[in-house]
């Protein structure tokens, strides 16, 4: 059971990789999130507690959620383009996506973590999660896919966090998460003002921005 | 003598599975529809009929659907149905299973080719490319559940398939069954790669190869055609439906609850969703083989 919900956070991030239209790469990250507080309740199943489920609770809210309607409610804002505006292609993409969930297998082979019991995929998603992350922001354009690389980076380490650890303190987890919550508002405020300056939110004008 | 059963089966049932699919989008659409045997009718109707020859065509143009029907006919021997054997089991028959699909994919292409219309040679080109994309699916799919069942040959490997293994591998059997779903629809030439319906000329695949056919060579082709749903059907209800009773009459029912369900899923797809624009349609098949390789390479 939950080696197939880290398979279905795997082929998110692989449909994340092949998704053109901004508004679907939203919808796609928010049903990212919503699979992982589904993750963070049942990995923890057997140690569940108050403060457990606070933490599922608040992910699936926060990041299946409340992180998907701002970013829609940016996309209309700054009347942002629906493309992605790649500059490597989607089914270029897809295949380096494949091959970096290789690698990623590869080395969670080679790198056991200490901890038996876990699922063997756990770390692999999680190289995954962040491997994918980052090629979604070297190879897009658009200033919002570029927060979802982000989001998609941060849900890998939260997967690693709940996968692995039976329990962290409440507080840490928390405040991670508060974290997302203040980057994300910080970025719709920034895009706000690429939009007011450059008219759009294409993320090639800020290399006019130097000397 | 059991090894007889499931060609006899699906030589006779097959042609029944499009006309379960036809009802099905004429409920959705609130017609009454076409009686469930008017596959039937219309294969004897076509049997009737004499064939129209182009004097450009060959010999070529004639074998295309002789061997088409020929092929399906010899792959449904070497086809497990659930637990049912096949007639004919050896290692390595789910690769020859696989390559008899392509030889009939020549064939009908060639038969196209032979036409000498510029309208049927883009017909095959596109069958071309989009089944060269299919292919490895296939291969990555079967290969997947090869490894978890440990034989290269169908018999023993659906035999494998059993709700213990689908608790101890559900991953990859669900990426493998997703992968092969997508295959199924287009090799079958299905709604979102391909509309059976359309005579549109931008947008056909496979019905554009088979225009200058007519008569029995027509009637040949149709019923190959739904020999060919069957074949892909059943492996993909092999693997999905994990009745291993042992009850020859179990297992068989719920195979073919499987096969009508099948049916009736296509019907519900084919009344929802609409074609993919032409360039999605590569996306689509990559993405079905990217679900199988990962199914493949997950333990």
């Amino acid at each position: 059971m939950l080696d197939l919900l880290i398979v279905l956070v795997v082929l998110t991030n692989l449909r994340l990789l092949a998704t053109s239209r901004i508004e679907s790469l939203i919808s796609w990250t928010g049903i990212q999130g919503m699979l992982l507080g589904i993750f963070a309740l049942l990995s923890r199943w057997s140690h569940i507690a108050p403060d457990v489920m606070m933490v599922g609770i608040t992910a699936f809210a926060l990041k299946g959620l409340v992180f998907p309607a701002m970013l829609y409610r940016l996309v209309k804002a700054v009347h942002s383009k629906r493309e992605a505006e790649p500059y490597v292609g989607f089914i270029a993409s897809t295949i380096i996506g494949l091959l970096a969930f290789m690698v990623s297998l590869w080395l969670g082979s080679h790198l056991p973590l200490p901890g038996t019991d876990m699922s063997k995929l756990v770390l692999p998603a999680t190289l995954f999660a962040i491997f994918s992350g980052l090629f979604l922001i070297i190879s897009r354009r658009n200033a919002i896919s570029q927060v979802i690389g982000f989001l998609v980076m941060e849900n890998g380490a939260f997967m690693l966090g709940v996968g692995t650890l039976y329990y962290a303190p409440f507080l840490v987890e928390i405040g991670a998460l508060l974290d997302i919550l203040v980057a994300v508002l910080i970025w719709s405020v920034l895009i706000r003002y690429l939009n007011r300056a450059f008219h759009n939110i294409n993320t090639e004008e800020l290399t006019r921005l130097k000397g | 003598m059991n090894g007889l059963i499931h060609p006899i089966l699906a030589l006779v049932f097959a042609p029944l599975l499009r006309g379960i699919i036809n009802r099905t989008k004429a409920v959705f659409a609130g017609r009454q529809g076409p009686p469930f045997l008017q596959p039937y009718y219309d294969l004897v109707k076509l049997l009737k009929k004499g064939a129209v020859y182009s004097e450009t065509t060959t010999w070529v143009f004639l074998s295309g659907p002789l061997a088409g029907l020929a092929i399906c006919i010899t792959c449904l021997f070497f086809l497990p149905f659930g637990n049912l054997p096949a007639s004919f089991h050896f290692q390595g028959d789910l690769i020859l299973v696989v390559y008899l699909l392509g030889l009939m994919r020549f064939f009908t292409v060639l038969a196209a080719m032979d036409t000498g219309s510029a309208f049927e040679g883009m017909g095959a080109s596109r069958e071309m490319t989009f089944s060269a994309l299919a292919e490895p699916t296939m291969l990555f799919g079967l290969a997947a559940v090869a490894r978890k069942a440990g034989s290269f040959s169908l018999t023993p490997l659906m035999h494998e398939i059993t709700p213990g293994t689908w608790l101890a591998s559900a991953p990859t059997l669900a990426m493998v069954i997703a992968g092969l779903f997508i295959v199924f629809l287009a090799e079958n030439s299905r709604i979102p790669v391909d509309d059976p319906n359309t005579h549109l000329e931008l947008t056909m695949i496979h019905e554009v190869m088979i225009l200058d056919h007519s008569g029995v060579d027509l009637g040949y082709i149709e019923y190959a055609a739904s020999l060919k749903l069957w074949i892909l059907g059943s492996l993909l209800i092999g693997l999905a439906v994990p009745v291993r009773s042992g009850t020859p009459v179990i297992d068989l029912l719920s195979m073919f609850a499987g096969m009508i369900g099948l049916a009736v899923v296509i019907g519900v797809i084919e009344s929802t969703m609409a074609r993919f624009r032409m360039s999605m349609v590569p996306l689509f098949l990559v993405g079905a083989c990217v679900l199988s390789i990962i199914g493949f390479i997950i333990q």
